[in-house]
């Protein structure tokens, strides 16, 4: 029987102002297809949390909408913290305190449109676009599509320990699903989820520009999504040069659409993933990628 | 003003082949400008339990299948209530048809009856002109419709505040809806009806029975019993022809 222990703080601040507050603890007793759960007291656990809560306290931006959330859970004897500070203006988020790049990246004025013109995904944003369509159809066990050989996406988990005590360990997303069985809090099923995002790239050269249309450059994503029964990737960029827009590519087109990529991964300000109604922080690191 | 809201509950569910039965107590805290949720010593004594799943083989892909059983004592300010609440939620797919159910009770033959209808589904077809909408498909779309068709609040239960949920024809809505101790409530209509002077449902009209996405505004993707033939159809709400007592839709 494994034994999972959780505690979280979580506040939204807005303008500087904090208006909301919360407090969760519990224990889940997990016993094969059933799991027993309360909300049991982990003093351990909840001082974690506070001292987190404190760090994070000190990243909160004046003029903005913040929320924080310092959660720790001890699964085999082991205490693993996680912190994650949400910064909204004007309805677009990033998971992170910088509010002026955020502000930086609004300012992007719109040059054109959306007409289906090849994407230069910048900013790591390429990691939100293969979250979705490698891996969570790695974790639906979706059929293989063939993707550039250049390319690697890897999951690859920041803890010792999934929080059902299994070892944590480092996948290749194109060819399993990832190792981790995570929860959102002591209430929740544990489900197959990406910890880490990972995407390198081994290309040589990076592609012609001058054989295409001007790109559209997309900076930050609103969201995403993957239908295991249609195979559909949806994309919704919130910030762009063509501003606002959704792409809905079939996953075999989005693979055959790689073009090239260029320079080291670059942190994405953010993923709070959900599935099944758990929300999870996964980390996000792609190199500029280029779409066709 | 400061309000103190507490929970007591303790929910079974079953989802993902595991079954968690989950016990907390929490207190939330509200002003102004302030919302403060925490735990709390407590629980809702209480059997909770959810059916048999043997009978639960729908034979047809099944995608999801969530169901709950709670039993909550809530109690604001100096007020104490009871709750009890049934869930289920199935997602069945036959191809590349994905129907949606959500019911308050765990009504499998309806499931059932549904999952052979999805099973002879054929090709998308244009909507009938006059479909009647089944109960638990006109309940996704009637929070859609409001504004627009005449939507009353019907008079049942207590609302996140504790008051009594009275009938009401038209905004503002007075209720509060607050579906956890951790979450602020929120304004909004509850126990949503359709009216129509007219009850009378047309049993030759083809059927909506299940939804196949969530609705769009007053758009919805239904799954169409229409006797012979079953199919998927993209349905737009222009008229409410009808509406029976136990909530069923004429739509013309």
């Amino acid at each position: 029987m494994t034994t999972f222990a959780n505690a979280s703080r979580d506040e939204l601040w807005l303008d500087g102002v904090r208006i909301e507050s919360r407090l969760s603890h519990g224990i889940a007793h997990d016993g094969g297809d059933t799991i027993v759960a309360s909300d049991d007291y982990d003093e351990e656990l909840v001082r974690a949390c506070e001292e987190s809560l404190a760090e994070l306290r000190r990243l909160v931006a004046p003029d903005a909408r913040v929320r924080v959330v310092a959660s720790a859970r001890r699964v085999r004897d082991v205490v693993m913290r996680e912190s994650t500070i949400t910064t909204t203006i004007g309805g677009v988020s990033i998971v992170g305190s910088d509010a002026a790049s955020l502000r930086q990246w609004l300012a992007i004025e719109p040059t054109t449109e959306w007409r289906g013109q090849p994407i230069v995904w910048r900013n790591g944003s390429a990691a939100v676009l293969l979250h979705e369509a490698i891996g969570h159809a790695a974790e639906h066990g979706a059929v293989p599509v063939e993707w550039p050989s250049w390319l690697s996406v890897r999951d690859e988990p920041p803890f010792p320990y999934d929080d059902c005590g299994n070892e944590a360990r480092a996948v290749d997303l194109m060819r399993e699903p990832p190792s981790c069985l995570r929860r959102e809090s002591f209430r929740d099923v544990p489900l197959r989820r990406m910890t880490n995002v990972w995407v390198r790239h081994s290309c040589p050269t990076w592609p012609d520009e001058n054989v295409w249309p001007t790109p559209v450059e997309v900076f930050l994503v609103a969201g995403g999504a993957y239908d295991p029964l249609t195979d559909l990737v949806t994309i919704d960029v919130a910030v762009s040069t063509a501003g606002a827009f959704t792409l809905r590519k079939p996953r075999a087109e989005i693979a055959a659409s790689l073009a090239g990529a260029i320079g080291e991964p670059l942190h994405y300000p953010g993923v709070i993933c959900s599935r099944e109604g758990q929300e999870l922080a996964v980390g996000s690191f792609a190199p500029v990628l280029v779409t066709r | 003003m400061r309000e103190v809201y507490r929970k007591f509950g303790r929910v079974v569910r079953y989802e993902q082949g595991v079954t968690i039965t989950v016990t907390e107590a929490g207190e939330a805290i509200e002003t102004p400008e302030s919302f403060i949720a925490t735990p709390i010593q407590g629980a809702a004594d209480a059997l909770v339990r959810l059916p048999r799943l043997g009978a639960a083989v729908f034979n047809i892909a099944c995608e999801r299948l969530v169901l709950s059983h709670g039993v909550a004592i809530h109690q604001f300010n100096d007020i104490e209530w009871t709750e009890e609440t049934k869930r289920l939620h199935v997602s069945l797919t036959h191809g590349r048809i994905r129907a949606i159910i959500d019911l308050d009770d765990f009504d499998f033959p309806l499931v059932e009856r549904i999952a052979q209808r999805l099973r002879e589904a054929k090709e998308e077809r244009e909507a009938p002109s006059r479909i009647s909408v089944a109960p638990h498909v006109a309940r996704a779309i009637l929070p859609n419709l409001i504004g627009t068709f005449e939507i009353h609040q019907a008079a049942g239960g207590r609302d996140g505040k504790g008051q009594l949920i009275e009938r009401v024809t038209q905004p503002p809505w007075p209720n509060w809806y607050r579906p956890s101790y951790r979450v602020r409530p929120i304004r909004k209509p509850l126990n949503l009806v359709a009216v129509s002077p007219n009850t009378g449902i047309d049993e030759n009209a083809p059927r909506a029975i299940a939804l196949l996405e969530p609705p769009d505004g007053r758009t919805v993707r239904v799954l169409v019993d229409a006797g012979s033939d079953v199919y998927p159809a993209t349905v737009h709400v222009r008229r409410i022809d009808a509406v029976a007592p136990g909530g069923e839709m004429m739509l013309g």
